[in-house]
């Protein structure tokens, strides 16, 4: 019954976040169909990260349920949970590499401790994904601290997708780079994910870049999506605050505060 | 009413941290005896702080123990070289190795271990591991608790060698007292309960300074400020948890 219907991949329903009296969710509802990209959009402070974490288990929400693959992860056991971030594979912002190792052991990790992979077909299988993500493979054996701001970009997207995983999660993929390589790790994002039939999440504020890596948009703002829907609808949508992100408005329904 | 506010919320404060340590340990120590293990992290971290402690480790033991041997001589004049071999083995391997060899890995390695996990806290990199489905617990704190409360004893060991070589030294070579008794009054002095309480000081101080390093690295935030404050927060929490451990230890082991 399920296969006749498209499946949501992720389903969030209801989602609240407090920090103290700081409510930074309140009452978040998102569906994302599997093999479709979704970018969230919104404003700095606007929860975007808070929904991110969230949905990977790197915090536990107040309220409301998260779905993957109809499955609820709010609650779940540790094991249970593991099993479910299996599916997962995320680039961060600043790449995160771990200093500690190589850049090939970086994009290997996943293979070896969580998918029990022998250190040798591991390197293989990491050069690769190097390749893939355009990284020449002289720079395996340096440590991440050695690489441009790119390369970690390119070494951090390489380690999300050696795992093949299902859903893949992007956290600002462009922000620190300069528009030629924001493109190019755009277009690396396109690919892979296309290459892996994944499901993919990011969440930006780089509207060009939204544009290109996405199939919808969703907008979050104070805590809730205030609009969703395909990205070539977004210079028509006849929602305000929408239009004002996208152009830029400083007036608008979004006021910021800026206070100090 | 605000001094009793504050004196409140101040004990909430104390007892909420502990809390919050006891968990964290609790956390830590289910980790070291659940699979998976990281046989390549622990190693490195034995190494670590096993071998690279070495030095300053055997610096201050040896210039302890000559120490010692020179106050005791004054002190002690009177009742012979003996008493000095005893005040020197009995200072050294009950109280000032374990406790200065502590204190040194506190500032080496509690140091290093808060300003690495700090790093990786506010870089996102403990969130990566998660993502990858590897426990930051499993991979950063269990591997060195276990390191650090398996090399700890070992370096008090050689601690303990060197430091009563130091009083070796100073009383055969200023004191002009003959190696051989002074050798065989060292011995004599040695007993086994006093040895054994500083080998068990030793794992315990090990297991602090790995608890306050990672503890503190774990939960720091705010970027490079943050990993500042945590570093300084780990060798002086350790540093003082060691003292007061080294009391309990000694009231264990002697006040019967």
């Amino acid at each position: 019954m399920t296969d006749l219907q498209p499946q949501a991949k992720i389903e969030v329903r209801d989602l609240c976040k407090s920090f103290g009296s700081k409510h930074v969710l309140r009452g978040l509802n998102l569906t994302i169909e599997a093999g479709t990209s979704l970018a969230v959009i919104g404003g700095s402070g606007t929860g975007k990260s808070v929904l991110i974490k969230n949905i990977i288990g790197l915090m536990e929400p107040d309220s409301g349920s998260i779905l993957i693959d109809g499955e609820d992860v709010v609650g779940m056991s540790p094991t249970e949970r593991e099993r479910v971030t299996r599916k997962f594979g995320m680039l961060f912002q600043g790449a995160a590499l771990f200093d500690s190792l190589t850049v090939w052991e970086n994009i290997a990790f996943g293979l070896i401790q969580s998918q029990g992979m022998k250190r040798r077909a591991a390197r293989e299988a990491a050069l690769e994904a190097m390749i893939q993500v355009g990284l020449d493979t002289d720079i395996a054996d340096r440590s991440p601290a050695e690489l441009s701001g790119g390369m970690q970009k390119r070494a951090g997207l390489a380690r999300a997708i050696a795992t093949k995983p299902e859903i893949l999660f992007f956290d600002e993929p462009t922000t620190g780079l300069d528009p030629i390589m924001g493109s190019v790790i755009d277009n690396l994002i396109v690919k892979s994910v296309r290459e892996l039939g994944a499901t993919a999440l990011s969440i930006t504020h780089d509207m060009a870049s939204a544009r290109r890596i996405a199939d919808n948009i969703a907008m979050i703002y104070e805590g809730r999506i205030v609009w969703h829907g395909p990205v070539a609808e977004i210079d028509h949508s006849g929602n305000d605050m929408l239009d004002q992100f996208i152009h830029g408005r400083s007036d608008g329904p979004i006021q910021l505060r800026v206070t100090g | 009413m605000r001094l009793l506010r504050a004196i409140g919320r101040g004990t909430i404060a104390v007892f909420a941290t502990i809390g919050r340590i006891s968990v964290f340990a609790g956390n830590g120590l289910y980790h070291c005896v659940t699979p998976p293990f990281y046989p390549r992290i622990i190693l490195r971290q034995m190494i670590e702080i096993g071998y690279y402690s070495l030095p300053v480790v055997g610096l201050t033991a040896i210039f302890t123990g000559m120490v010692l041997a020179l106050q005791s001589y004054s002190g002690f004049a009177f009742a012979g070289e003996a008493a000095i071999a005893n005040v020197v083995v009995w200072g050294i391997t009950r109280e000032l190795g374990p406790v200065l060899a502590g204190l040194m890995v506190a500032g080496r390695i509690g140091a290093a271990m808060a300003a690495e996990i700090g790093t990786m806290r506010v870089t996102e990199q403990i969130d990566a591991l998660t993502t990858l489905s590897t426990n930051p617990f499993k991979y950063l704190v269990a591997p060195r608790l276990i390191a650090a409360v398996a090399m700890l004893p070992l370096l008090v060991l050689v601690a303990d060698v060197i430091g009563v070589l130091g009083g070796f030294i100073v009383s055969v070579y200023d004191f002009g007292f003959n190696p051989t008794t002074y050798l065989k009054s060292t011995w004599t002095s040695l007993d086994t309960s006093g040895f054994v309480s500083g080998l068990v000081k030793a794992a315990v101080f090990g297991f602090l300074v790995a608890l306050m390093g990672t503890y503190h690295g774990y939960n720091s935030k705010g970027g490079a400020q943050g990993v500042g404050q945590a570093t300084t927060n780990a060798v002086v929490s350790a540093s003082i948890l060691l003292l007061l451990f080294n009391f309990i230890i000694t009231a264990l082991f002697f006040a019967a």
